[in-house]
C-alpha cells in the first residue's frame, strides 16, 4: 500500500517533518517570549530588592546621621535623642516654623529610617516634635 | 531477473570514468539496436569498458502484470547479463528454454539446443549489487518529479523552522544565564529560588512604599502651612495620618481645595482644617 502511494507517502512524510519543525519552533518561541518577560521582571525585582535593601537596611550610618540633628538645631532644643539597637526616639521642643520645616523636610529625607510614628504639636509660636523610627 | 528478450545490450570501451557519463552516451550507441519504444538506459562498469543496457520499462511492467506480478510488490529488477559470471551451468527458465552464458553473454536458448542433462535454478547468489526500480506511483496523483520538488520545498521549510527553533532554544539558555549573572552580582541576597526572591521583594516593597507614602503625606501637609496657616497638631504612623491646621476664614476654602488636590482627606473645615486618612 505504502509502495503503491510512494509519492504521496514521501510528501506526507515531508509534511509531517514540517509540522514537527513548526511545533518545535513555536514551542521554543513561546517559551522564549514568556522567558524574556519573566527574566525582565525577575532582573527588575532583583535590582529593586538590592536597592531597597541598601536604602532601608544600611544600618551602620544611621546613628551617625541621627546625631547630625545637632547641626540643624541648638542642643537646648534636643530634649531626647535615644538610639537603642536599631531603633531611635527623638524629642525636640521649642522649634520655630523654619526649624520645623527643615527637620520634617531636609533632615528626615536624608536619613534612611523607617518612621513608625511622628507627632507634632504647636504651643503658641513654638512646636514640639516627637519621632520614633527604626532601620 | 530479466531474460535477454527484455533488454538490448552492447559492450563498449567508452573513454569515460563515471556511470552517468556512460548512461548519457548509451542512447546514441544503442540507437541502431533499439526499435520503437520508450527506452531507459543502464551502464555497468567492467574491466575492459562498459556494458550499456537499454530496456523498455513499460513493456517489462506490462509483462509482469500479465503474469499477475504487480510492480508495487517488486523492489528491484535485474538483468541476467549482470550476473553472467554465475551462469556456469544452464538455468532453466521454463519447460522449453534455458539461460546460458556464451562468450560472456547470457542468452536464452531452447533446451533442445542446450542439451544439458541437468538444469540449475536462480539462487540469491545470482543477485547483482544494483538493479533497476519499477516506475513508482502509477497510481499516484502526482509524478516523481513533482514529488521531489514538493518534498524538497517542505524539507527546506522544515529545516528553516528547525534552525529558528534551535536559535530560540539557545536564546532561552542565554536569558537564564543573564538572570544568573544578575543574581551573582548580589551574592548577599542569597536568591536561591524565585520563592525567596518574591518573598524578599514583597517585604522590601511593603516597607519602601509605606515609607514613601509617609514622607509624601508629610510633604503635602507641610505645603499647606504658610504665614497665615499653621499646624496645630500632626500625627502620622504606619497606618494613618491626622492633622489640624489653623488658618483665618479668608484662606480656609483655598486650603481645603489645595488639600483635596493633593488627595488629602478633609474631615472638617469650619474653624480649622482637619485632615485624617489612611496611608
Amino acid at each position: 500500500m505504502l509502495r503503491r502511494y510512494q509519492n504521496e507517502s514521501m510528501i506526507l512524510l515531508a509534511l509531517l517533518l514540517l509540522i514537527a519543525a513548526l511545533l518545535y519552533k513555536n514551542y521554543y518561541a513561546t517559551r522564549l517570549q514568556r522567558g524574556s518577560l519573566k527574566a525582565t521582571e525577575t532582573i527588575a525585582k532583583i535590582e529593586d530588592v538590592a536597592t531597597m535593601k541598601k536604602l532601608w537596611e544600611k544600618s551602620s550610618s544611621v546613628p551617625q546621621k541621627l546625631h547630625g540633628i545637632k547641626t540643624y538645631l541648638p542642643a537646648i532644643k534636643i530634649k531626647t535623642l535615644q538610639i537603642e539597637k536599631k531603633k531611635a526616639q527623638l524629642l525636640l521642643e521649642g522649634l520655630n516654623g523654619n526649624e520645623l520645616n527643615r527637620i520634617t523636610g531636609k533632615f528626615i529625607a536624608s536619613i534612611p529610617v523607617q518612621i513608625t510614628e511622628m507627632l507634632i504639636r504647636r504651643d503658641g509660636p513654638y512646636y514640639r516634635l516627637e519621632l520614633r523610627c527604626k532601620w | 531477473m530479466l531474460t535477454p528478450q527484455f533488454y538490448i545490450f552492447k559492450k563498449e570501451p567508452l573513454p569515460v570514468s563515471y556511470q552517468y557519463q556512460a548512461v548519457r552516451l548509451a542512447p546514441s550507441i544503442l540507437d541502431e539496436l533499439t526499435g520503437a519504444g520508450s527506452y531507459s538506459y543502464v551502464a555497468i562498469k567492467e574491466d575492459e569498458g562498459w556494458i550499456l543496457i537499454a530496456y523498455d520499462m513499460e513493456k517489462i511492467e506490462s509483462f509482469l502484470e500479465e503474469r499477475g506480478l504487480s510492480k508495487n510488490f517488486i523492489n528491484k529488477i535485474y538483468f541476467a547479463q549482470q550476473a553472467k559470471e554465475h551462469f556456469t551451468y544452464p538455468i532453466s527458465v521454463d519447460e522449453k528454454n534455458a539461460l546460458v552464458a556464451v562468450d560472456d553473454t547470457v542468452v536464452m536458448l531452447p533446451k533442445s539446443i542446450v542439451g544439458a542433462e541437468e538444469y540449475g535454478s536462480l539462487t540469491h547468489a545470482f543477485r547483482p549489487e544494483k538493479g533497476i526500480t519499477p516506475t513508482q506511483g502509477r497510481h499516484s496523483w502526482i509524478n516523481q518529479k513533482q514529488t521531489i520538488i514538493v518534498s524538497l520545498l517542505l524539507l527546506l521549510l522544515a529545516i528553516g523552522y528547525g534552525i529558528e527553533g534551535l536559535r530560540y532554544q539557545n536564546a532561552i539558555a542565554s536569558v537564564e544565564q543573564k538572570i544568573d549573572s544578575v543574581k551573582q552580582r548580589y551574592p548577599k541576597l542569597k536568591l536561591n529560588s524565585t520563592y525567596v526572591l518574591n518573598n524578599l521583594y514583597e517585604s522590601k516593597y511593603a516597607i519602601d512604599s509605606l515609607q514613601r507614602r509617609i514622607r509624601e503625606r508629610l510633604k503635602e501637609i507641610s505645603r499647606l502651612t504658610s504665614k497665615a496657616s499653621k499646624i496645630d497638631t500632626l500625627k502620622i504612623n504606619t497606618k494613618q495620618y491626622e492633622a489640624t491646621i489653623s488658618t483665618d476664614r479668608q484662606h480656609i476654602a483655598e486650603l481645603k481645595t489645595y488639600a483635596k488636590s493633593q488627595r488629602l482627606r478633609v474631615l472638617d473645615s469650619n474653624s480649622s482644617l482637619q485632615l485624617k486618612g489612611a496611608l
